[in-house]
């Protein structure tokens, strides 16, 4: 199956349009569910502008926020699929993103410095993306594109733990510690076990699943992964560190964290973490498929 | 993609939003910040909502570290910060008739290694996202100014209350570079106060507690 360069640049330049201008339905629902439950006031008052901001982006076709992010795309590649021309995946994404990035009917932040030891000079174009490859069966070709803020990216956290350390009281300190920079309400991604680049990865990727953590309490948990979701979105909301950390009811009511497992080495368990901005760009496409 | 051509993207419904947009609490106090001095801000406390209105400066990482060298290298400043408001945000370009693109605030915490300095050169408030250390927030009180924050995520709602902006130093630092906007009825909350109390700390305290007894 031949793939051709234009439609992968034009689809990622269109994914990271879109996800700079609208909020998935799934995290708009989570964030009015907080709205309704919080009673804190400053809280409550901070997530309805939230909400009120992201409505005016979707009218006026402009950024949810002015950090539009630095790109990070996972790309599963089929095996059974060719590319066209001499170009690698990494070539042909960062097109995609340079040409979103300098749309001028939307133009985007560009955030990305080169030499960053030193000159600190901005690319212009928000190029490079941080890209993930990896081949798989099949004949298509598959793209999750996300547009990450620096705010929330700034509070990730890597933890080598022993086997007999208790990840829930681990996260539950580190939490009040992180401070408002990530915008809570927001997602936490956690990945556990591999090696450290590992986890980290796994983390980055769990915030890529829809956020569905009220089904999951209302269907029961199914495994360890999913009961201790449900314990840490409990736990870490009556921290009660609320909306923009004024103080309030919830933190994270969304936690989209699908918690990833991997096989440890025996004597060692690794944890990543990653507290996400409230507005993660995230977009996922296969195939055909259509994003409504 | 199966090689049948580029994704194509729908607009999600906007059905799921809450019928109630936010509006500026009328109650809220208006600050005019042209006319305003350290006095004037005394009566403000941490958790106040207001609505600024006048001109602020603004500045992030970059425009902080290249003042923090001309102060050190005893060179004036290209704009006087005595009496002036610095907004943290590194806005989007804007298109059309915009004046700004989204300007949300920037996590002020990065700041704060610059706060001896910059609140030194006479500066009334900062306005950012997000808490500020305890060795800035002594030097907020020692210098009578306040801290204030806007919300992170709102950055489109709160541009529309900037109403002019020009760039006014550091232009080579492109959306780093120092602005000046007008604003009208800029919707803030402050975070610090004139006697060093932050919502930040308080906030989460107070609500502990009130989960704990639920």
């Amino acid at each position: 199956m031949l793939i051709k360069n234009n439609d992968i640049i034009n689809s990622i330049a269109e994914a990271l349009q879109y996800i700079s201008i609208y909020h998935s339905n799934d995290f708009i629902q989570a964030m009015v569910e907080a709205c309704n439950k919080e009673e804190s006031r400053p809280a409550k008052d901070a997530i309805q502008q939230i909400l009120t901001s992201s409505k005016m982006s979707a009218l006026g076709k402009r950024p949810l926020c002015q950090d539009t992010g630095i790109v990070t795309v996972f790309v599963e590649v089929g095996m059974g699929i060719q590319l066209e021309g001499n170009h690698t995946i990494e070539d042909l994404i960062n097109q995609g993103v340079s040409n979103a990035y300098l749309d001028q009917s939307n133009p985007l932040r560009a955030s990305i410095v080169n030499d960053p030891l030193a000159l600190r000079k901005n690319t212009g174009d928000n190029t490079p993306a941080v890209i993930h490859t990896k081949l798989v069966k099949g004949d298509k070709i598959t793209f999750k594109v996300a547009a990450k803020g620096g705010g929330s990216e700034n509070k990730a956290h890597l933890k080598m733990m022993n086997p007999s350390d208790d990840l829930v009281e681990y996260i539950l300190k580190l939490i009040p510690t992180l401070g408002a920079g990530w915008c809570p309400p927001g997602v936490l991604g956690i990945g556990v076990g591999g090696t450290a680049e590992k986890a980290v990865l796994m983390a980055k990727e769990s915030l890529m699943d829809p956020i569905n953590i009220q089904e999951l309490i209302v269907r029961g948990p199914e495994n360890r992964a999913e009961e201790l979701r449900i314990e840490l979105y409990d736990k870490v909301n009556r921290l009660g560190i609320g909306a923009q950390g004024l103080g309030g009811l919830t933190l994270s009511s969304m936690l989209r964290s699908k918690i990833i497992q991997l096989m440890p080495h025996h004597c060692r368990w690794r944890l990543f973490q990653i507290v996400l901005q409230h507005d993660i760009f995230i977009f996922h496409w296969t195939g055909q498929e259509k994003l409504t | 993609m199966d090689g049948s051509g580029k994704i194509n993207l729908d607009p999600p419904s906007l059905d799921s939003y809450p019928s109630d947009d936010w509006m500026p609490d009328m109650n809220a106090l208006r600050i005019d910040l042209n006319n305003t001095s350290k006095s004037d801000l005394e009566k403000l406390n941490a958790g106040d909502t207001l609505l600024l209105n006048g001109t602020i400066l603004t500045a992030r990482d970059a425009a902080h570290k290249r003042m923090a060298s001309l102060i050190s290298e005893g060179k004036d400043l290209p704009v006087s910060l005595k009496n002036r408001f610095i907004y943290y945000v590194g806005p989007v370009d804007p298109i059309a008739d915009e004046v700004v693109g989204p300007a949300g605030p920037t996590t002020a915490t990065r700041m704060d290694k610059f706060s001896d300095l910059i609140l030194n050169q006479g500066i009334l408030g900062m306005i950012g996202k997000a808490e500020r250390g305890p060795e800035t927030i002594e030097l907020i009180k020692d210098n009578k100014a306040v801290y204030m924050i806007a919300v992170g995520g709102a950055a489109f709602l709160v541009s529309k209350a900037i109403t002019k902006a020009k760039k006014v130093a550091f232009e080579d630092l492109g959306m780093e570079a120092i602005y000046e906007f007008e604003v009208k009825d800029m919707p803030v909350t402050i975070a610090v106060d004139q006697k060093g109390k932050s919502i930040h700390q308080e906030g989460p305290k107070k609500w502990q507690i009130k989960i704990e007894e639920k």
